[in-house]
């Protein structure tokens, strides 16, 4: 049977126009593997990629490839930088991306960059090499200052988005805001609510002013109520806002004015911020609480008790809530009772390390999970969990694609019956066939990870904490989570056996994080052998080694020079992080003293 | 008025002890003295290293059960072991959370009532000890070339130094961590007049800040090597040289040792490293 690649027919601009139709980043990545041209039509026609670890391709290749490029997004550290387990230094540089874009993109309108380094300088170069930059977001970045924004807001001339989430922003005054030239009034959103020091106020007032588009505003703990109530008269088609400070004395002129402005913004869906929120100040939010998809209390450790239940039961169309443990079991039943169109739910802790009282339990759980059926994410710290709460939760839920649940106290067991909670997590995949993130603790054994393995088949993420007996146990998710891309292990006792149990796996995944657990160098040298195409990174935060002569109770310094380390013949040694991950960039070159790679 | 002078003079005074038995104490000079009873409580350490039998240390210690080196730090921590990066909660939201008084209580030794101070109203140590000299009017600030601090009264001479209770009970000097550290650990203050804190052997170290803050060791496999034969043994990091005094689940306890120009006869102060 003869077979005609009817395709080779049709003109390359219809191609793309086909190709245009596929906006999922894997679909894309499938059609460049079919042929050259396809290939080549798909490159040039690509107006977004995804890179979900900046090491895994160099930039200049990137940029090369996708010369029509117009929004980027990047990801730098792995996820447990976030909790202070990779040293600073370690890498994720925003300035080669800008560099290989600013020569090879021209087009470029947007990037988003998470968990990266970026410079002022950086900044700069962007708004300058990008005649056509409209937004930009930072999420979880660093290495900035607000002279950087500064230079954002000078310079783009038709600059819509400038979205700043929990960055660590170097604040160097005030003046930034004013850095925004007149003619600009193209604002649609603009989220500046991590900065944590003084802003102009006025320049503030003036710039909502003179941007009618804006959709989202996010102020930061700075702005007073009455800048608030002045912004919210000026901009009644507000959808998202985040409130400065909260704090507002009895009766006074800005609390009315608050009042009179919330009830004009029949458009707002989206509420965050109450920074120190009086229960006054939330008494004049409760108007618009019914309209309300999303609401984030997480940083208002005031909201809590009776303030809350009268908040929350107004919210009656909520899809997605995040909120601070202290509003205990007693209001997440509230919640549960109120908001049954629930999405997503976030439940942080006010106390991190367990030393109160118990504040949210396995009980607030039950309840969220029995009234709001439509659950499909969750991130819940508590202070304990139990395996039947766990086992009705799933009953209840099984649409969850995120689960993630961090009992405070490591390895604690089912209070209820000591045992561990390896069939509480266990029924969590069983009965939620749409897995995709799942994050566990308590007291755990190698059995949650049969569980996962024979189950967690849509699996993309796993995070373990301190769970596990032997080897087995990461074998075991190795093995039968097909779908798995990224696994961070830390504080378990897996070792080389697991590491090595099957290398192919990770170059089908983006990255493998193990911290604090039982592998050894040659563990690691092995792995880095046989599999080429990853780059087996190890981060040694030591500065001075001890050698193998501890016998004689002295410990001599050995200099941090790479090679004596990793060559001194001692492969037993333990390795306390290992970062690996598939990339065709090769080792990193711009990787730090304290990261080695095999 | 140099300070270690004063310092050596009054230790031989008020502590009439040999030169050899000083040497190198890992607790209060004389350890079962009534004065140190309660700090030795807290610092549990009773057993002295002989500083120049280094190589056979180890081996005395490693028939000894480690219990008996960490009953007493045992009792010092705080109940539950902190981990690094645990609870996972971004810096950002630890930070956003943090209330923004603290108020922790200031004595100061002979002074009939205490005070208290916001230490968040403070940008760094300088500023603190400048509004306790404020507080307490009759002391002026005078800084020692090896970065000590401590607050005068001119009219009696009378040296204070600034101490600070941490999270875990323990009395540490001010100004050795860096100062949003020291505001989240420290529960209260306390100006300890000079010459009782001679009194008790304990002469402060120079700041270690240069020391990486996130050591990490495991219990069991600090380079293979147990905990019994690391006790006593003497590192070497960053070109200081410290004595491993104990291990616990969860900390280490490491004496400094000070280059030339500190007699081996001076009492440290341990710092301790959260792992």
């Amino acid at each position: 049977m003869k077979v005609q690649s009817a395709m080779f027919y049709f003109p390359e601009e219809v191609i793309e126009h086909i190709f245009s139709f596929l906006t999922h980043h894997p679909d894309r990545n499938t059609v460049s593997t079919v042929c050259k041209a396809w290939y080549k039509i798909e490159r040039l026609s690509r107006r977004e990629v995804f890179v979900g670890n900046c090491y895994a391709i160099r930039p200049d290749r990137a940029a090369a490839r996708f010369p029509g490029l117009r929004s980027l997004t990047l990801k730098g550290k792995p996820h447990f930088a976030d909790f202070d387990l990779v040293p600073p230094d370690w890498g994720g540089l925003a300035g080669p991306w800008i560099e290989a874009m600013a020569r090879s993109c021209p087009n470029l309108e947007e990037l988003r960059m998470k968990r990266m380094v970026v410079s002022d300088e950086s900044l700069e170069l962007l708004v300058h090499a990008f005649p056509n930059f409209k937004a930009l977001v930072l999420v979880s970045c660093e290495g900035f200052s607000t002279d950087g924004l500064a230079a954002v807001a000078r310079s783009c001339k038709s600059l819509r988005e400038l979205d700043l989430q929990e960055n660590e922003i170097e604040d160097r005054g005030p003046r930034w805001l004013n850095s925004f030239p007149d003619m600009c009034t193209s604002l649609v959103s603009l989220n500046f609510a991590c900065l944590k020091g003084e802003v102009n106020l006025k320049s503030l007032e003036r710039l909502v002013c003179r941007s009618p588009n804006l959709k989202c505003l996010r102020l930061n703990r700075a702005v007073p109520v009455e800048t608030l109530a002045k912004i919210m008269n000026q901009c009644p088609n507000l959808e998202d806002l985040g409130t400065g400070s909260l704090l507002a004395d009895q009766f006074s002129e800005a609390y009315v004015s608050l009042i009179s402005a919330l009830q004009k913004c029949k458009k707002l869906r989206c509420l965050s911020g109450f920074w120190d929120a009086s229960p006054l100040c939330l008494l004049a939010v409760y108007p618009i609480c019914a309209n309300l998809t999303g609401l984030n209390l997480s940083y208002a450790p005031t909201v809590q008790g009776q303030d809350f239940i009268n908040l929350i039961q107004h919210c009656v169309k909520l899809l997605r809530l995040w909120v601070l443990d202290s509003v205990g079991d007693k209001g997440l039943a509230v919640v549960a009772s109120a908001c049954k169109e629930l999405q997503e739910l976030r439940v942080f802790p006010s106390d991190l390390f367990a030393a109160g009282p118990a504040t949210v339990t396995e009980e607030g759980l039950v309840a969220i999970s029995t009234g709001c059926p439509k659950l499909n994410s969750l991130l819940y710290f508590c202070h304990s969990m139990t395996n039947s709460a766990l086992i009705t939760v799933s009953k209840n839920c099984p649409n969850f694609t995120r689960f993630r649940l961090c009992i405070l106290e490591p390895r604690k067991p089912d209070p209820a019956t000591n045992e561990p909670l390896d069939e509480g997590f266990g029924a969590v995949v069983k009965t939620c066939k749409n897995l995709r993130r799942f994050s566990i603790s308590g007291l755990l054994t190698d059995q949650v990870f049969y569980y996962i393995g024979k189950y967690a088949k849509a699996l993309e993420m796993l995070s373990i904490a301190f769970a596990g007996d032997t080897d087995q146990g990461m074998t075991y998710v190795l093995n039968g989570c097909k779908n798995l891309r990224k696994l961070e292990i830390r504080d378990c006792p897996f070792g080389d056996g697991a590491l090595l149990a099957d290398v192919t796996k990770y170059e089908t995944m983006r990255s493998l994080w193990m911290s604090s657990c039982d592998i050894s160098l040659r563990g690691c040298k092995a792995l880095a052998t046989k599999m080429p195409s990853l780059n087996v990174e190890i981060i040694n935060e030591w500065e001075a080694e001890m050698e193998e002569n501890l016998n004689n109770g002295v410990a001599e310094v050995i200099s941090n020079n790479n090679n004596k380390h990793i060559n001194n013949g001692n492969d037993e040694r333990k390795v306390e992080k290992l970062y690996v991950y598939r990339t065709v960039g090769g080792p990193r070159t711009d990787a730090p003293d304290f990261v080695w790679t095999l | 008025m140099s300070v270690e002078t004063e310092r050596s003079s009054t230790e031989s005074d008020v502590s009439g002890l040999d030169y050899e038995e000083t040497a190198l104490t890992l607790g209060i000079p004389g350890g079962a003295r009534a004065t140190g009873a309660e700090l030795e409580r807290k610092r549990g350490f009773s057993r002295t290293v002989d500083l120049t039998s280094r190589i056979g240390a180890s081996e005395d210690r490693s028939d000894e059960s480690p219990d008996t080196n960490t009953a007493g730090s045992a009792k010092a921590p705080a109940p539950k072991a902190r981990v690094v990066g645990w609870p996972p909660v971004r810096n950002y939201r630890k930070n956003a959370l943090k209330s923004s008084n603290k108020y922790v209580k200031v004595a100061v030794d002979g002074a009939p009532y205490l005070r208290k101070v916001d230490l968040e109203a403070y940008g760094g140590y300088e500023e603190l000890l400048s509004a306790l000299q404020e507080m307490f009017s009759c002391f002026t600030i005078r800084n020692y070339p090896n970065e000590e601090r401590k607050l005068v009264d001119p009219i009696h001479g009378t040296e204070y130094v600034p101490t600070y209770e941490d999270k875990d009970g323990d009395w540490m000097l001010v100004g050795d961590v860096p100062w949003k550290m020291f505001v989240d650990a420290c529960k209260r203050l306390r100006l300890m007049k000079s010459s009782e804190a001679t009194n008790l052997g304990l002469i402060f170290t120079k700041s270690i800040s240069r020391i990486n803050w996130q050591i990490h060791l495991r219990r069991k496999h600090i380079l293979g090597k147990s905990n019994a034969q690391l006790l006593g043994s003497i590192i070497t990091l960053n070109h200081v040289q410290f004595i491993v005094l104990s291990f616990t689940e969860s900390q280490v306890w490491l004496f400094e040792i000070l280059s030339s120009g500190w007699s081996v006869s001076e009492f440290m102060l341990a710092s301790q490293f959260i792992i």
